[in-house]
């Protein structure tokens, strides 16, 4: 899967109160991630917020295209057919990772903030996952990734037709530290806990 | 913790997390369903059953009937296990392991026809439609995405069904005109 991303500088907004008396800042950070997908299955995540992260907010998926998230070490389906979401209330939240099948190669587009503060709560067993900022490098590099690893922690990465797996033993990965793309979804299995990743402007 | 101790832990996670299979119930990207001229049939009303069982000879379970999509669909010939109603585009199946092997069956009727239902379709009734039974092995691999209907041959209508019965307007007219013929003889 190439992955092209670009995440846009800052959008900084200063409004100063007419009176001069007060002034109010506020900070945001927009931008979008562009994933080029090709045809069939593809594991991607979310990492920015839209919103309700709705999942036809999140996503301009082509027709044909079927989501399939993995919750509670199941997966769901849910299918854009005749221009439509079977379930539109399905949710795509920052960390999450999702596989999407195209019928066709597609570049697609996810658009929203930078979501500052992130949590991810992540159960014992299999979790889909996904690095909760568009940053790529290593899983638990604490400038990329963040990720805190466990003991006996596995990562599986999709390879398009199968996965490739990554063991956290002994206090170091094996065969060596997953790194991760922008965009880019993930299993993780190991033991319950939250992921957290936060992201200063500064 | 050794790594032996590990892969025995792993693998007692995931038995306890997919101790029964699942299966994909959609068939679009795959066979389709024809109606009895050959067309690939549309339309809310008609409804397919996905049957199953551990052989072609005991098909004892099924999901909820999913519905065909509407006249304008970009995928006509495929029914919407998604839709309000359905059993979902992926659904358990009941009693059976990863690594077992499910034989299956699909059945299609009309049901806007009162008295029309699967077991007319499994009877292979006028205007319904049967599949051939096929199998689907469930993946052992926990993070493998369900199949199921890759097996599915593309079948169609049974020729000489459809729907209720409704009178011509020269038929509605001749029966007038014998029922009157009836009246008057009475009469005389």
């Amino acid at each position: 899967m190439n992955t092209k991303s670009l995440l846009l500088a800052a959008v900084v907004a200063a409004v100063g109160a007419v009176s001069g008396s007060a002034q109010v800042t506020s900070q945001n950070i927009v931008g979008y991630v562009r994933l080029s997908l090709a045809k069939g299955y593809n594991l991607i995540g979310n990492q920015l917020n839209n919103g309700n992260n709705a999942i036809g907010t999140v996503l301009n998926a082509p027709e044909g295209t079927t989501v399939y998230k993995f919750t509670g070490g199941k997966y769901v389906a849910n299918s854009f057919v005749d221009g439509a979401w079977d379930d539109a209330n399905m949710k795509l939240s920052p960390g999450e990772g999702f596989f999407i099948n195209v019928p066709a190669a597609a570049t697609i587009t996810l658009i929203g903030e930078v979501s500052l503060s992130n949590n991810v709560n992540i159960a014992a067993g299999y979790n889909l996952i996904a690095v909760p900022l568009p940053l790529a490098g290593s899983l638990t590099d604490a400038a990329a990734g963040g990720f805190p690893a466990k003991e006996g922690d596995n990562v599986f990465q999709w390879t398009g037709s199968g996965f490739a797996a990554k063991s956290f033993v002994d206090g170091a990965w094996e065969p060596s530290a997953p790194s991760v793309k922008v965009g880019e979804g993930f299993f993780l299995q190991g033991a319950a806990r939250t992921y957290t990743r936060n992201f200063s402007v500064n | 913790m050794n790594k032996f101790a590990y892969l025995v832990a792993a693998s007692a996670l995931a038995v306890s997390a997919f101790g029964q299979g699942q299966i994909n119930l959609n068939n679009r990207g795959l066979a389709l369903v024809n109606d009895a001229s050959g067309k690939p049939l549309t339309g809310t009303s008609f409804v397919a059953q996905v049957w199953y069982g551990a052989s072609a000879g005991a098909l004892t379970k099924s999901f909820a009937p999913s519905p065909f999509r509407a006249s304008t669909t970009t995928f006509p010939g495929t029914w919407n296990p998604a839709a309000a109603g359905g059993p979902g585009a992926i659904a358990t199946l009941d009693g059976f392991a990863p690594g077992s092997t499910v034989t299956l069956q699909v059945a299609v009727w009309d049901s806007s026809i009162a008295g029309v239902g699967a077991a007319q379709a499994l009877a292979k009734a006028a205007g319904t439609g049967l599949s051939e039974s096929f199998t689907y092995t469930i993946p052992t691999d926990p993070l493998a995405i369900p199949g199921g209907l890759e097996g599915m041959k593309s079948f169609g209508l049974v020729a000489g069904g459809g729907g209720p019965v409704i009178p011509e307007p020269t038929t509605i007219a001749l029966g007038t005109l014998g029922a009157a013929a009836l009246l008057w003889r009475r009469r005389k």
